[in-house]
């Protein structure tokens, strides 16, 4: 039985003209999915949540959140989101208190217990006019504005720009949290480690165009390896050389290097029958896979 | 780089007040024509008439030179109204110089790209002086374009003396608003400061032009200075003197204000008040005024509002206390007695009130008018609309909060400007009808609500460009409600000026359809904001 949906995009387009904005998005997020959004500055992040969030008009397609049309139900679907954006916006000289009690008006049904509680996990003091916060502190000023309603959806903009790392830990902490009291998560960054943190699923857009949706795992399937493998002997290249994904062969006495493609069974095969002393596969993470899927789109497709 | 930057900061202004100089330079001179006709014996008639009316209000502007010709007409009209509005363009330029560039994080990112802090403001304000010049010599241009139709010397070199003491005067006053703005952290608190301490400055020139014991005021006032040169009239002076100090009190001013910014931190004022100590706060404020966007709004600016609604109560008293010593002293002459008599038949202090008081009160209402709007705007570029609709807020009632903050806003500065006329109105001896006073008072809140109605409609669209509309908009209604009777327009034409259309009710004038006319306008503006808001993209940071 698969998840409720909580956000699902059909043909959803913004044209800015001049090919900027995003193109024809068919995105599903199921309920209580922590979903990863990954792409480089001005590729659509930000388009698709302001799309999502009913800020901006989509030129065709639709846009739903839980059900609700994210333009006409804007304020019935905010209602259930916690949002957090890019860069948070200038509040001048509003204390952090008055900023927090603004919108926890606003939003109602805000515990005092749950604003202190965040407050004190990200050390947090809102008693500071916004202009002396720092870039960091604005950043947990935003965190604590998108979960301190609880909200059913966290839509958050690149959400650990400017954290430090313990805060950057307990902000992890707090969407797991988050995803186990049953909410769904839309995370948007270009830093991919953060979505390796938290991220089930992932999508990946380029140029206004969704590219690539996986889960974690699948898309790790995916990688580019960089493997050693060390015989008795000399090394053989030519016993690897014309396989399907084997690329920047080097030999070096009893060593060969290589970088691999797709699937590891080819090689397996080849070395079969081979002293083989050492076999060391290097891992790659988010960012590689990001790189080397983005370095192997033929211009044509980048459009 | 940051000459180039500074200088298309200013790209806005230069076009705004380059092209205004030049029209309403073009446009008095055409009035000129039209109101003073076109033989020698009919220019000199229209000269006398217009010298009679100016000694009448010789309070707030200087007495014309020459009026019979069109230099001398031309500066005369210059110097009673359009350098209001010049003076609040300088103004506001001077706020954004002290106070806007760092609010938007350019002034960090200049200093962190190495800038000399003096550099980076002198650069700023070299730049507004040359956009000031430009402005100034368009309005010769303006006059020089118009002469030979009118078959005028168009006194070239005398304008050129007119347009150096207004670009030196003007200078003064983005000075003194530059200056004003190093001391609070806060862009409202400054903007009021600043503008309520050049419209001041005005009300103390026409104060020392007025009483003789008060003349020795006047030193401290830019207007003054201004006043005394008329070079573009025939036989007019251009005070080398006066120009020159005005120069020397700005660039004295600007050299005052290079310490405290050198001495400041970015972002915060040299005064400062509030700074919290003690333990960390966890809880969110439980302010009731914080509930809605329209009472936070409110909230937020209280001090500036503050600021607004003293300044208008002490102008409102001031100038009910003042009334009378005017009158006394214009009715010593009976050529303008009669004169005004003639003009204005009502009861004699009622019509002074009126032009006295209501008159600045329009303009301070327009120019509040003008600060909500930009208030408005820079919270919409900076994403405050953004991260406000990220809420369970619908783009109408974003709408709505905005009309009901601007509402119960210029009320409260109406209401204070009551109070301040209303204090000193039974010790002042005008024995002034209290209904039509209160009426009067009442009437400038449907007119601010006129001005806050276009201004919500353009900040719902346009943000960027929303500022230099409505101000672009209030211009054009004063020079309307100015040029108006000159060019013996209609009197419905007229009345689309709305400072044409609030026109006398405290000496017992018609109230009811102005007020109704003007809440309609207020109405359509809130309509049309309403839909605009809904059609367009937020996306704001």
């Amino acid at each position: 039985m698969t998840a409720p949906t909580a956000i699902q995009t059909k043909g959803l387009t913004k044209d800015y003209g001049a090919g900027r904005g995003l193109f024809d998005l068919d995105l599903d997020v199921a309920e209580g999915e922590i979903f990863g959004y990954l792409g480089p500055n001005g590729a659509g992040k930000t388009t698709t949540i302001r799309l999502l969030m009913g800020l901006v008009h989509a030129s065709r397609g639709s846009a739903t959140v839980f059900g609700l049309d994210a333009m006409r139900q804007s304020v019935d679907v905010k209602r259930l989101v916690g949002y957090m954006p890019g860069e948070l916006p200038q509040f001048g000289g509003l204390r952090g208190r008055d900023i927090a009690g603004h919108f926890a008006a606003l939003r109602g049904a805000v515990d005092q217990g749950r604003v202190k509680e965040i407050c004190e996990r990200l050390d947090l003091d809102l008693g500071l006019k916004f202009r002396e916060y720092s870039t960091g502190n604005k950043r947990k000023l935003g965190i604590l504005l998108a979960f301190m309603h609880k909200p059913r959806l966290l839509v958050l903009d690149e959400p650990t720009s400017g954290l430090d790392p313990l805060n950057q830990q307990e902000f992890y902490k707090l969407v797991r949290e988050a995803k186990a009291g049953g909410a769904t998560v839309f995370l948007s960054s270009h830093v991919l480690s953060e979505v390796e943190h938290v991220c089930e699923r992932v999508g990946i857009i380029r140029h206004g165009r969704l590219v690539e949706v996986s889960r974690l795992e699948d898309l790790h399937e995916m990688r580019v390896r960089r493997i050693e493998v060390e015989f008795a002997g000399d090394a053989q290249p030519q016993l690897l050389a014309a396989l399907p994904g084997i690329e920047n062969l080097e030999s070096n006495h009893h060593r060969l290097t290589f970088t691999l493609r797709g699937s590891f069974e080819p090689v397996a095969d080849a070395l079969a029958g081979h002293h083989v002393v050492n076999l060391v596969s290097h891992e790659p993470n988010l960012e590689e896979v990001f790189l080397a899927y983005y370095a192997d789109q033929p211009e044509e497709a980048k459009a | 780089m940051i000459r180039w930057m500074a200088w298309r900061l200013h790209r806005r202004g230069l076009i705004g007040f380059g092209a205004g100089g030049f029209l309403i330079s073009f446009f008095y001179g055409l009035a000129f024509l039209s109101a003073a006709g076109k033989t020698r014996a009919e220019q000199a008639a229209f000269g006398h008439s217009v010298n009679l009316v100016a000694k009448q209000f010789a309070f707030l502007i200087p007495v014309p030179v020459h009026p019979e010709t069109l230099g001398g007409y031309e500066q005369y009209k210059w110097l009673s109204g359009a350098i209001v509005m010049m003076m609040l363009w300088a103004g506001l330029a001077g706020v954004g110089v002290g106070r806007g560039d760092e609010d938007r994080g350019l002034t960090e990112q200049w200093l962190a790209a190495g800038l000399f802090r003096t550099r980076l403001l002198l650069a700023r304000s070299g730049a507004f002086g040359l956009v000031l010049v430009i402005a100034c010599l368009a309005s010769v241009a303006g006059i020089s374009a118009v002469a030979p139709l009118v078959q005028q010397d168009p006194n070239v070199a005398g304008e050129l003396g007119k347009a150096a003491s207004m670009a030196a005067g003007l200078f003064a006053c983005f000075a003194i608003a530059l200056l004003i703005s190093q001391l609070p952290a806060e862009r409202s608190t400054a903007t009021a400061f600043g503008i309520g301490a050049l419209v001041l400055l005005l009300v103390i020139n026409g104060i020392a032009d007025t009483i003789g014991a008060a003349a020795w005021i006047g030193v401290v006032s830019p207007f003054h200075w201004m006043e005394r040169t008329s070079s573009a009239a025939p036989g007019g002076t251009f005070d080398l003197g006066a120009t020159a100090g005005l120069a020397a009190g700005a660039l004295a001013l600007l050299a005052a204000t290079v310490p405290i910014f050198r001495s400041r931190d970015v972002g915060s004022g040299l005064l400062t008040w509030g700074r919290r100590t003690g333990a960390a706060v966890r809880v969110a404020s439980r302010n009731p005024l914080l509930r809605l966007p329209s009472t936070e709004g409110l909230w937020e600016q209280r001090t500036g509002l503050l600021v607004w609604t003293a300044s208008t109560l002490l102008l409102g008293a001031l100038m009910v206390s003042v009334t009378r010593s005017m009158v006394d002293a214009l009715f010593s002459d009976p050529i303008i007695a009669a004169a005004f008599l003639h003009a204005s038949p009502g009861p004699v202090y009622a019509s002074l009130l009126g032009f006295v008081w209501f008159g600045i009160a329009l303009l301070l209402l327009a120019g509040y008018a003008v600060v909500q709007v930009s208030r408005w705007a820079a919270q919409d570029q900076e994403g405050r609309v953004e991260m406000l609709l990220s809420a369970p807020v619908s783009r109408s009632r974003v709408v709505v909060e905005r009309a009901l903050e601007f509402a119960f806003a210029s009320l409260l500065i109406v209401l204070g400007g009551y109070a301040g006329v209303a204090a000193k109105l039974p010790a002042s001896g005008l024995n002034l009808d209290g209904g039509h006073v209160f009426t009067a008072s009442l009437l400038l809140w449907p007119f601010a609500l006129a001005f806050g109605g276009l201004g919500v409609a353009v900040a719902s669209r346009w943000p960027r460009i929303a500022v230099p509309l409505l101000a672009g908009f209030a211009a054009v209604e004063y020079f309307l409600g100015d040029l108006a009777p000159l060019f013996r327009l209609p009197d419905w034409v007229a009345n689309l000026s709305v400072f044409h259309l609030y026109g006398n009710p405290v000496a017992g004038g018609a109230w009811a359809t102005p007020a109704l006319v003007m809440t309609l306008v207020f109405a359509a503006g809130f309509a049309v904001a309403l839909v605009l808001m809904h059609q367009r993209d937020v996306a704001g940071a």
